[in-house]
């Protein structure tokens, strides 16, 4: 059994359009052919209502009418224009700003470097600060819990290491540094 | 009918097609009369009057008989025709030239029309309404008997729901395709087509006695 027409299979019918297979099915099924014919009874009775025609006045003037409503509420065709033009202009505004944006964007990480460089720099500056008088303040504490003799006995150079030293000096650096020894030891004769 | 604006060259542009109009040039005229709609409506919004004119001459019978269908009276039809070609001045810098401008003008008159009745819903159809038949072509009874048919179905056709009506009226009087209804509507084929069996089908229900 065929299945009976959809909403639109019975427009189709109605309009004139429907398919050979399914014409077969109304052509067969009862129930389908008298909807079928109710829908285009009901068709047939709308056609009967004709819009009476106006005067050919009024079509003459209606123009004219709408033309006069539309002024009287500060509309007219340039209005239009105008309308067109500012939207390009607008739109290329809008273009313009965006540029200005994405370029503000892109800049942004070199002017954040420059700006708060000073600022940066004097956190540097502090954290520096800070490390060395913390570096001084650990060097004070060590050397101050250590004893005199181990102090002078570690930190003093071998007879080797002054050796080798000044076998490394050129002659010129040889004289000064002998220069400088009497110096310092008529001082301290002194 | 020609342009009686300055001079300029106008090129429209809207998805799916574009129209140069050369408007009032001192080496061509255009015969706005003669013009497709699209190059009306570029040379209305290049700023012709003119050109909305003759939009409005061409149009009007139909946007009118549509808006006859949903008040029935001629003051309100002429009314609404008005207001629909109104609104279509302002709004006709966003047709996008996608349909025809009669079915997008369809689609102002159908929403100005919803508005309208929605607006103002009578219960029922004025008592009147039998005067607005065309009675001229029939004898004295016959006439009486057709208008009071008439004004039944005018009746049964304003209970419908919207769609179901606009679809009826865009249908069967106006001719229009179940595709030009989908697009007036904002549906699918489908859907102006279910619209339309039962709009139908609630009509015979009714009209029956």
């Amino acid at each position: 059994m065929t299945l009976h027409l959809s909403s639109q299979e019975y427009v189709d019918a109605v309009d004139g359009t429907l398919s050979s297979v399914r014409q077969a099915h109304v052509a067969r099924c009862a129930q389908c052919r008298a909807e079928v014919e109710s829908l285009v009874g009901s068709v047939m009775t709308l056609t009967q209502d004709d819009v009476p025609e106006p005067s050919p006045l009024f079509w003459d003037h209606f123009p004219q009418r709408v033309q006069t409503t539309t002024q009287a509420e500060g509309f007219s065709a340039s209005d239009t224009l105008w309308w067109a033009r500012w939207k390009t202009v607008a739109t290329a505004a809008i273009a313009v700003a965006g540029v200005v944006v994405a370029a503000t964007i892109y800049t942004r990480p070199a002017t954040t470097a420059i700006e708060p460089m000073d600022s940066v720099l004097g956190a540097l500056e502090t954290a520096a600060s800070v490390t060395v008088e913390a570096q001084w303040e650990f060097v004070t504490n060590v050397l101050g819990s250590l004893e005199t003799e181990g102090v002078r006995s570690s930190l003093s150079p071998s007879a080797q290491a002054v050796d080798a030293a000044f076998e490394d000096l050129s002659v010129e650096e040889r004289e000064n540094f002998m220069r400088l020894l009497r110096a310092e030891m008529d001082e301290g004769m002194q | 009918m020609r342009l009686g604006v300055d001079s300029a060259v106008v090129v429209a542009r809207m998805s799916g097609w574009s129209a140069r109009v050369t408007v009032d040039s001192p080496s061509s005229h255009l015969d706005l009369a003669a013009a497709a709609d699209r190059i009306l409506v570029a040379a209305f919004l290049a700023g012709s009057q003119e050109a909305f004119n003759v939009i409005v001459t061409r149009h009007q019978r139909n946007v009118y008989q549509l808006c006859f269908r949903f008040v029935h009276t001629h003051e309100d039809a002429s009314d609404l025709a008005q207001d629909v070609f109104v609104r279509a001045f302002k709004g006709l810098k966003n047709f996008k030239g996608d349909s025809a401008l009669s079915t997008w003008l369809y689609r102002v008159g159908v929403n100005c029309c919803l508005n309208q009745v929605a607006a103002k819903r009578p219960s029922t159809e004025s008592i009147d309404d039998a005067q607005y038949v065309d009675e001229r072509l029939d004898d004295p009874l016959r006439a009486v008997v057709r208008g009071e048919r008439v004004a039944e179905v005018r009746r049964a056709i304003a209970q419908l729901p919207p769609k179901q009506r606009a679809t009826l009226l865009l249908r069967v009087y106006q001719e229009l395709s179940h595709d030009e209804i989908a697009t007036i509507l904002g549906c699918s084929v489908g859907a102006a087509k279910a619209n339309f069996f039962h709009a139908l089908r609630n009509l015979k229900r009714l009209l029956q006695p």
